[in-house]
């Protein structure tokens, strides 16, 4: 680790450091104009700013086109040899708001690396590859944010910050620090004296445990099937019945009936009138293929249900709990499955299976006799379960993050002599009399005052720090809680058949079929809960007093 | 005179300046309930009825 100091600032040996800023406008070199202190400051996923003071030329004409906009770069320099040495870039960018002073005549520059606009200019891909690992769901997130939003959007599924290196190429940071720091910074040999302070997390700002609420409604098809057998004569009595003067059952009256009452047929078969005299009665083969002494048939009936699947899904650190009680949180979130209108649904099923369409349903349970069964039906991508899995996992990915975000608001802060390699996605070890952190470093703040010769780097490392170091904090896998399936049921009641054969009758044949039970056709409300483990890595944060 | 047309781009650079440095973590998540779903109609006892017309 040879990092730890810049030798423009720090020396080098027995020599004091001697540096100077380098300060480029529009690729021009423009550093004899600056005036007074410049700043560079870069935080955790926001844009690096800069901000310095430049005084032009006297009796130089005023622009706003010749400031806005414009690229701009800050350098620092080792000037201890006289001329620039080991020159370090320490911010690069455009020129955002110029502040005129027009009193001592100076403009003040604000600038920025662009980091929004540069993320804004990503596509959906480009966001997705410099986040990998991220969740995203339009269930939970606006579908149509882009750009920034987007990026927001995954990172709240992540451990990580995204910002702009130094020279402006989009990089993804791990909340966690390295297995090894960057560098070592000491008290006596690297901090300022007096520099380093630390601002403790309150237990009000924890979270270890969210409470997500999800909610999952869709449509199932369901199928019930039942056997129904009548016989209003026989073999024995049909001699007296034909003397009577009764009728006989016409078996497409059968078909018709049981059409008629909705069912649709999936077997039949009929009791046929005998083919040999009996008594008084003979068999007339021109018709009695037509009629039938009775029926035994299994017949079906579609319709479809509406499940609301009520999703409670605890994610927590545990070892959090433990040590400073519970602290909630709430997310929710909900989707819906788009199919077509259940009663739309039932008519395709209804006309397809009785052949009055030849247009398929999309979907239908497979009927099975004395049950009812059931069967998921095809949602569109968007909405279907992948999707609802999808939407809680990345439920499930924010609730881990915000736990460990909130854990890791305890800032070490520190002053070094300028040091360009302490940036963003450095991992610090930091120690001094009665203090020892590492971690990753939140902010940084590079300050030069040519004037005073003073060239200070401020920094503060964000630390994770609540059970202590070592202790370790399991996870479980962001996988989304099993949801509700299909199941069958025996049906509990029977249909009847009435056939009136009598002379003076109307003739009617009438099949009942039993309602469909409120169970089985009212909307189904199914809770289910789940439970899921919150990591995070505890930082080096210690302290004596 | 000159820097009049431009203040409307300076001042939507300024805004958005302003937006790099508070609208970090800001994300779209909403949290979000289903409307109460429509009952549907129960479905009672069906009954079909053909009159089965023979020759006496």
């Amino acid at each position: 680790m040879a990092n730890e100091t810049y030798s423009g600032t720090s020396g080098s040996g027995a020599r004091a450091g001697v540096w100077a800023p380098i300060v480029t406008i529009s690729g021009a070199d423009r550093s004899a104009i600056v005036v007074g202190e410049i700043r560079v400051e870069a935080e955790e996923g926001a844009a690096r700013i800069a901000e310095l003071t430049v005084r032009p030329a006297s009796g130089s004409a005023f622009s706003l086109s010749a400031w806005v906009g414009k690229t701009i770069t800050i350098q620092i320099a080792d000037m201890a040899s006289g001329s620039a040495a080991d020159v370090r870039l320490l911010f690069s960018g455009l020129i955002d708001t110029p502040t005129l002073d027009l009193d001592l005549k100076t403009i003040e520059l604000r600038c920025t690396d662009n980091l929004q606009q540069i993320i804004d200019a990503l596509d959906d891909g480009d966001v997705d590859t410099l986040t990998p690992g991220g969740y995203h769901s339009p269930a939970i997130f606006d579908p149509a944010a882009r750009g920034w939003v987007r990026l927001q959007d995954r990172l709240s599924t992540l451990p990580a910050a995204v910002e702009l290196d130094v020279g402006g190429t989009p990089r993804l940071t791990d909340w966690a620090p390295k297995a090894s720091p960057d560098m070592s910074l000491t008290g006596a040999a690297h901090l300022l004296d007096g520099s380093l302070s630390l601002s403790l997390a309150s237990r009000s700002q924890l979270i270890n445990r969210v409470d997500v609420r999800f909610d999952y409604r869709f449509p199932r098809v369901k199928a019930e099937q039942y056997g129904i057998a009548y016989d209003y004569v026989s073999a024995l009595n049909i001699a007296q019945f034909v003397i009577d003067g009764n009728r006989f059952l016409r078996r497409d009256s059968v078909d018709a009936a049981i059409k008629a009452a909705g069912g649709t047929i999936q077997s039949i078969t009929y009791t046929p009138l005998p083919n040999t005299a009996i008594g008084t009665w003979a068999p007339n083969p021109d018709v009695d293929y037509l009629l039938c002494m009775g029926f035994s048939a299994e017949v079906s009936f579609d319709y479809a249900q509406v499940i609301d699947e009520q999703h409670a899904i605890t994610v927590r650190a545990q070892n959090s709990i433990s040590v400073v009680g519970t602290l909630r949180d709430a997310l929710s979130g909900a989707l819906e499955g788009v199919y077509p209108p259940v009663p739309t649904a039932e008519q395709s099923m209804l006309l397809y299976a009785n052949a009055i369409s030849g247009i398929p349903p999309m979907d239908a349970a497979v009927p099975v006799l004395g049950y009812t069964t059931a069967a998921d039906v095809t949602l569109t991508t968007d909405t279907d379960r992948a999707a609802a899995d999808n939407a809680m996992e990345t439920l499930i990915a924010v609730a881990k993050t915000r736990i460990w975000g909130s854990h890791r608001q305890n800032l070490v802060t520190a002053r070094v002599p300028l040091n360009p390699a302490i940036d963003l996605d450095q991992t610090l070890d930091v120690s001094a009399t009665g203090v020892h952190a590492l971690g990753k470093v939140f902010s940084v703040v590079h300050t030069m005052a040519p004037e005073t010769g003073e060239a200070v780097t401020e920094f503060s490392l964000a630390l994770c720090s609540v059970a202590g170091s070592g202790v370790t904090h399991p996870e479980t896998p962001t996988s989304a809680p099993a949801g509700s399936s299909p199941a069958s049921s025996p049906l509990t009641l029977s249909p009847t058949a009435d056939f009136n054969y009598g002379p003076a009758e109307d003739h009617k044949l009438t099949v009942t079929f039993p309602g469909v039970e409120d169970i089985e056709r009212d909307k189904a409300t199914i809770s289910l809960s789940a439970t899921y483990e919150a990591t995070l890595t505890e930082d080096v944060l210690e302290i004596t007093l | 005179m000159s820097a009049a047309p431009q203040q409307s781009a300076n001042q939507s650079l300024v805004a958005t300046l302003d937006r790099l440095t508070l609208a970090a973590g800001q994300t779209s998540l909403q949290a979000r309930r289903l409307a109460p779903a429509p009952a549907l109609p129960s479905i009672p006892q069906r009954v079909g009825s053909i009159a089965s017309v023979t020759p006496p």
